[in-house]
């Protein structure tokens, strides 16, 4: 696995918690997750690598309104990563638990790191959960996002 | 029918396999392996490769990680890989492979879900299953 040049972190701001995967394929590939203490704040797990004790995810920090244009196709995931300037590189192990966190810039990501430039939304490539997140983010009367794993 | 990861589906909270799962014969059938049908990797649920790619571990995820992933379609299980590797990148190929096996899937080795898009379905595995003899390499890559 390629040793990338980050700044060294403790934790992700703030307690996460899992609301669903986006993309699945025997497991997670592209997770979201809220910020428990912000719910305006959400974060992109997605898969990125691997060796033989940890999967690397590459996670960025991101609004509602931010996550609203993915799923409007005016942004695409690749972009999202690329712009975002809260990006981390998260090692979890067997036990899954976090064994390193590191912060770092999209230009220090190898490009196989990154989606594809036509990564733009297509709602039958992802999950039933990424529809009714889709949905609710939509929903400007609702207040509450439901857990839904 | 007595299960491969029967030791595992004890320590669930939920029914697995899923009640509605059946067994039946199933030729052609389609999986995304590494390079020779003989790598460890290759047929063994994601819940138990290490490290297992994993963010969290509530009991119906972890149901559902113990099977395994197949395909009734050739073109579809491409199509989807093809999607897959759009939205995660070109490192894709080190954690769902990089050839499609093609093979047959007898009653006795196990159970399966119902066929999803793209020809997707899930299988548990019986003690009999035998997949290293029943499957080969296709000609098409990933």
């Amino acid at each position: 696995m390629k040793n990338i040049k980050g700044t060294k972190l403790d934790t992700l701001e703030g307690t996460t918690e899992k609301l669903g995967d986006l993309l699945y394929h025997e497991g997670p590939l592209l997770s979201l997750f809220v910020n428990s203490d912000d719910s305006n704040s959400y974060y992109l797990y997605k898969w990125t690598d691997c060796d033989e004790t940890v999967n690397r995810w590459l996670v960025v920090q991101l609004s509602s309104n931010e996550l609203k244009k993915f799923f409007d196709k005016k942004k695409s995931l690749r972009a999202i990563f690329q712009t975002n300037p809260k990006l981390y590189l998260v090692d979890i192990d067997n036990q899954v638990a976090v064994k390193r966190v590191q912060s770092c810039p999209a230009t220090a990501l190898p490009e196989a790191y990154l989606p594809r430039k036509d990564s733009m939304f297509v709602e039958e490539t992802f999950t039933e959960f990424a529809d009714e997140f889709r949905l609710f983010l939509t929903d400007t009367g609702k207040k509450k996002v439901v857990k839904l794993v | 029918m007595e299960y491969k990861h029967q030791a595992e589906y004890n320590d669930l909270s939920v029914t697995c396999p899923p009640t509605d799962y059946t067994a039946s014969n199933m030729e052609p059938v389609y999986r995304w392996v590494f390079g020779k049908i003989e790598d460890e990797r290759n047929f063994i649920p994601q819940f138990l490769k290490n490290p297992k790619r994993f963010l969290t571990e509530d009991d119906l995820t972890k149901c559902k990680a113990l099977g395994l992933s197949l395909f009734n379609d050739l073109e579809g299980s491409i199509e989807r890989f093809n999607e897959l590797k759009k939205y995660i990148g070109d490192k894709v190929y080190g954690t769902l492979g990089d050839r499609v096996a093609i093979g047959k899937l007898v009653d006795i080795e196990g159970v399966n879900g119902e066929i999803e898009r793209l020809g997707h379905f899930t299988h548990h595995s019986a003690v009999a299953a035998d997949y290293t003899h029943n499957f080969i390499l296709s000609e098409k890559e990933l």
